[in-house]
């Protein structure tokens, strides 16, 4: 078999290489070779010294351009908004308007701010606008009593008497505006709407005092449990329905009857902005709801009616259990999320650890959900 | 020193130093014996201390030379230059050991790599084995045991002929691993490529010195006179 001339090649060259000589003997100039390797070592820790200096120095500028960034941002004109609070600002406000803050009442001109907290009340004829840093616009009627109960991402409003008018800037997905009436919750989604305390009237909405006209866009109404969207040209209720698009409840809400007594219904302001008295908007009718529905929802009213008169009695076991029921039996209905944050609500004052549960368990199902800054205290165990 | 089987009818003197029988012969100076082993002296290195320099060179130097023979001979001119270069490439490049070889052989990488960069940028027409090209009658510059065999130099000479014939990246890769013995993750470091490449040029590189070889029958018969000649 001839080899293979690579292999022979191979071997020659292999052989070649192998005879280095003495590779162990001192070279003749190895002092001059170990300073020139130790200046080699004292650069190389130079160099490595200054990367971690420049490393620093960027990493050092990036931090400033992340605070400064963050300072610009807090500057625009929404940072209000997304960092903190969103003031309100009184202009062009006409006579008598005042605050009343801790107590003590106080007039209010162009440009006073009115923080979380604060009640703005206006004597009959005359009004007062809120203009706030995002942009919601917000008139307040004549014979008005508004509190600005919240002024964060969140704004809610409680109008006891009078009329308020909103022009609510588009929200963002953590934002939301709410106007609670003593019987009712008007919740928006960037739109311009009137809520309007009126006198009861048996027959509307078996006497609710809360009057909601939809100008643009949407708005949610909540009451006695039951939530309604609204849309623009809508009005609730519309007392002129033949067919109600919800059960009436199977006795009058409470806070109904007691808010009748306290609040002093009021007719809608005079001074009522043009687009409101200019509207004249058809009411759509609501489809009628199929009887077992019905039946299904009047049970929910009931349920839930009921674990808030225990509740008002002050028998929190026994409202917790309706809640519990309500919640076992129709966990995906539309009074859940509200009775997930009443029994939240009993628990904290009797089981700390048990409402703690209950909190988180709500913020998992709800994590926008009106009862968000309550469950969050209930679990960071806040106030 | 060693002795060579002669070639027939070609008387050849060596000089070797007299000395008496039974007396030890008399050696270089040998380089000094570790202070601190691998871990300590790495550590020092990185942690930039000169005194540690001392220990590096004794320590790696050996590696380094014989890398560097092996791939340009000893003797070499620019010897003394490119060891020095290597011995400050390790110093660098320190950070790079990760422990997963000797540090002889990682020295000993650094060290072919330095040459290969050396020989790629052709500042001095430098070759790969260029003690070996020396034509018959040159004083030679190395002390390559070959080199003193006119007989085995041509033969040398006639094999870079096809060395050099071939793509210079797959001639080194054989030469590399095939004469030198680095492995592929080594020749990959050296040619600064990746192993797959590295074993493909190996593979092509084989292939296309041995259809060269196959295809030189002067060299073949170059081959048989040595092999009889080193039977002898």
């Amino acid at each position: 078999m001839t080899p293979d001339p690579l292999d022979r090649v191979t071997r020659m060259l292999q052989k070649a290489v192998s005879d280095v000589g003495d590779v162990e003997a001192l070279p003749p100039q190895r002092e001059a070779a170990v300073a020139r390797l130790a200046e080699a070592v004292r650069r190389r820790a130079q160099l490595q010294r200054r990367k971690r200096a420049i490393y620093m120095f960027v990493a050092a500028a990036a931090a400033v351009l992340v605070v400064a960034g963050g300072a610009w941002m807090a500057r625009r004109p929404d940072a209000a908004v997304a960092g903190g609070r969103d003031l309100g600002r009184v202009v062009d406000p006409t006579g008598g308007v005042t605050v009343l803050r801790d107590g003590h009442s106080e007039a209010i001109g162009q440009g006073s701010r009115v923080a979380e907290g604060a009640e703005l009340r206006t004597p009959a004829s005359s009004e007062a606008r809120l203009d706030f840093d995002s942009g919601t616009r917000v008139t307040i009627g004549g014979s008005a009593r508004v509190r600005l109960v919240e002024q964060s991402q969140r704004k809610r409003f409680s109008l006891e008497a009078g009329s308020f008018f909103a022009t609510v800037a588009k929200l963002t997905a953590e934002e939301r505006f709410v106007v609670a009436t003593p019987d009712a919750e008007v919740e928006v989604r960037g739109t311009a709407f009137r809520v309007t305390i009126v006198p009861p009237n048996p027959a509307c909405q078996n006497g609710s005092p809360t009057r909601l006209e939809v100008v643009e866009g949407v708005v949610v109404v909540r009451h006695g449990g039951v939530e309604r969207r609204v849309a623009a040209g809508e009005r609730w209720p519309d007392c002129n329905e033949t067919a109600s698009a919800t059960p009436a409840p199977a006795a009058p809400a409470p806070t109904m009857a007691t808010t009748a007594s306290a609040t002093r219904a009021v007719a809608p302001s005079p001074s009522t902005p043009p687009s409101m008295a200019q509207r004249a908007a058809p009411v759509a009718p609501v489809a009628p709801v199929a009887p077992e529905a019905s039946s299904r929802l009047a049970e929910q009213n009931d349920l839930f009616e009921q674990a808030m008169r225990l509740k008002r009695g002050g028998d929190a076991p026994a409202a917790i259990a309706k809640l519990d029921r309500l919640l076992g039996s129709y966990p995906g209905g539309p009074l859940a999320e509200s009775a997930a944050v009443e029994r939240m609500r009993l628990l904290a004052t009797s089981d700390r650890a048990r409402a703690k549960v209950a909190a988180q368990d709500y913020l998992r199902r709800y994590p926008r959900g009106a009862g968000r800054a309550e469950a969050e205290a209930l679990v960071t165990g806040g106030p | 020193m060693t002795s060579r089987s002669q070639p027939e009818g070609r008387p050849r003197l060596w000089v070797v130093p007299s000395h008496d029988e039974g007396s030890p012969r008399p050696s270089r100076p040998r380089l000094p014996p570790p202070t601190l082993d691998d871990s300590e002296l790495l550590a020092s290195i990185r942690a930039g201390d000169p005194d540690a320099a001392a220990a590096l060179h004794d320590r790696l130097r050996p590696a380094v030379e014989r890398s560097i023979r092996r791939l340009l001979g000893y003797g070499d001119r620019d010897h003394e230059d490119l060891t020095q270069q290597a011995m400050i490439e390790v110093v660098y490049t320190i950070d790079r050991f990760r422990g997963d070889c000797p540090l002889e052989a990682w020295a000993s990488t650094v060290a072919a790599h330095v040459v290969y960069n050396q020989i790629r940028r052709r500042t001095t027409e430098r070759r790969i084995f260029d003690t070996v090209r020396l034509d018959e009658g040159d004083e030679p510059a190395s002390l390559h045991s070959l080199s003193r065999d006119a007989a085995a130099r041509s033969t040398l000479r006639r094999v870079m002929t096809h060395l050099d014939a071939i793509d210079e990246a797959k001639a080194w890769t054989y030469v590399l691993h095939d004469v030198c013995g680095y492995d592929l993750r080594e020749v990959a470091q050296i040619t600064e490529t990746s192993v797959a490449a590295a074993q493909s040029r190996l593979v092509r590189g084989r292939r296309e010195l041995r259809e060269r070889l196959a295809g030189d029958p002067e060299l073949a018969s170059m081959l048989t006179e040595k092999s009889k000649g080193e039977h002898q």
